[in-house]
């Protein structure tokens, strides 16, 4: 499974790499602080799962969580952001989940048990 | 496919309903107005293993909010997909956490259910009913059941008879104090015995049901019939003029059950003509 991260704060997307990694220790973890780079990679690659901040610069997650979709329509979508407040918004484009950071080991495998 | 709407307002409750059998058009779907008849249908259906399939929940109930209901209902079927039906966007999150499938905003519309089961990437609308099966009935001689070909056995030798009544009645809808005359001539229609009758109504319907031909059995409040246009059957050829139905007639009709002579008596009087 490829796993792509996405969190325009350099920092936090270190901290959600070793994170995700260390849920997912077999899978492939690639990290961008760019979303106009993820989806590029995205256009490229068969990505299974996405964790993208909500609030980035360039493009929202809400416009790179559509574009991921149409891309392929299997992907697991998971937004993050620092408020609950966009949740309505990401039960309209039918994400599969919406994580309140910081982003913990345990909220993911929360995001995974359903 | 067994589906369960719960919201305290009856108008919306019909609504609600009325959209959703527009979506599943073959499914049973059940509506309460109260959280805790709701918890009470999920134990029944798990008592009887079947399934709750989905659950469209409003979350402002009376007594308990549809976040808490949703989650008794997820320890007693760990496997439903919980849809929030609500006018307020402010549970939104909590919907998330605790693993629902579909938020909705009130008033909910049969497009609006059917994007949210096209987003979960399952094949919902087949879940059943995979390929068209091949469901032949014979009655001439003792009664039986074929799908795709393979006799069925059904769990219980009074579901077989239940099946075999509703082949009979050809489509007619019966009611379960009639169920009780014919399975159990000599018994009082007391509330023993009714509740007998729904055992046998549950374990026909989990055989169908396992077999992927749940919806040939259509059920509305205290009334089941058979849906004869999804099945074969030789009485029905037989009728209809059927000269390969006619001389397979040997004179017996369903012969394990006594209630099918009046029917007999009537396909031979024909068959003789």
């Amino acid at each position: 499974m490829v796993i792509m991260l996405v969190q325009n704060n350099k920092k936090e997307l270190k901290n959600l790499i070793s994170c995700v990694a260390a849920v997912f220790p077999e899978d492939e973890v690639v990290g961008f602080d760019n979303p106009v780079r993820a989806m590029d990679y995205a256009s490229a690659h068969t990505v299974d799962m996405c964790f993208a901040d909500v609030e980035m610069k360039c493009t929202s997650g809400f416009a790179l969580a559509e574009k991921l979709r149409n891309s392929n329509r299997n992907i697991r979508i998971n937004l993050m952001s620092d408020v609950i407040d966009y949740a309505i918004d990401a039960w309209k484009i039918h994400v599969n989940d919406y994580i309140v950071k910081p982003v913990t080991q345990e909220a993911i495998r929360h995001t995974i048990e359903a | 496919m067994n589906i369960l709407a719960v919201d305290d307002e009856r108008l919306i409750l019909d609504d609600m309903k009325v959209e959703l059998r527009k979506v599943f058009e073959n499914d049973e779907i059940v509506g309460f107005e109260g959280g805790n008849e709701a918890i009470d249908y999920a134990n029944d259906l798990a008592a009887h293993d079947e399934k709750l399939d989905y659950a469209f929940l409003d979350i402002n109930l009376r007594g308990m909010t549809g976040i808490e209901l949703a989650k008794k209902l997820k320890d007693i079927h760990h496997e439903t997909k919980i849809i929030f039906c609500t006018a307020y966007s402010e549970y939104a999150y909590d919907a998330f956490r605790m693993h629902a499938v579909g938020y909705l905003l009130k008033p909910v519309e049969a497009k609006h259910i059917i994007e949210t089961l096209d987003a979960l990437n399952i094949d919902w609308r087949n879940a059943e009913n995979k390929l068209p099966k091949d469901i032949r009935v014979q009655t001439f001689g003792n009664f039986e059941l074929f799908v795709d070909n393979r006799q069925v056995s059904f769990q219980r030798e009074k579901a077989k008879e239940l099946f075999a009544y509703l082949i009979d009645r050809n489509g007619a809808a019966i009611t379960t104090g009639e169920i009780v005359s014919i399975l159990w001539e000599d018994r009082p229609n007391d509330k023993t015995t009714l509740n007998q009758a729904h055992t046998i109504i549950s374990s026909m319907k989990k055989t169908l049901k396992e077999l992927g031909i749940g919806n040939i059995i259509v059920k509305t409040w205290n009334h089941i019939a058979a849906d004869t246009s999804k099945i074969k059957c030789d009485v029905y050829d037989f009728y209809k003029g059927d000269a390969i139905a006619i001389n397979s007639y040997r004179g017996e009709y369903m012969a394990q059950y006594s209630w099918a002579e009046m029917t007999n008596a009537d396909l031979m009087e024909k068959a003789h003509r």
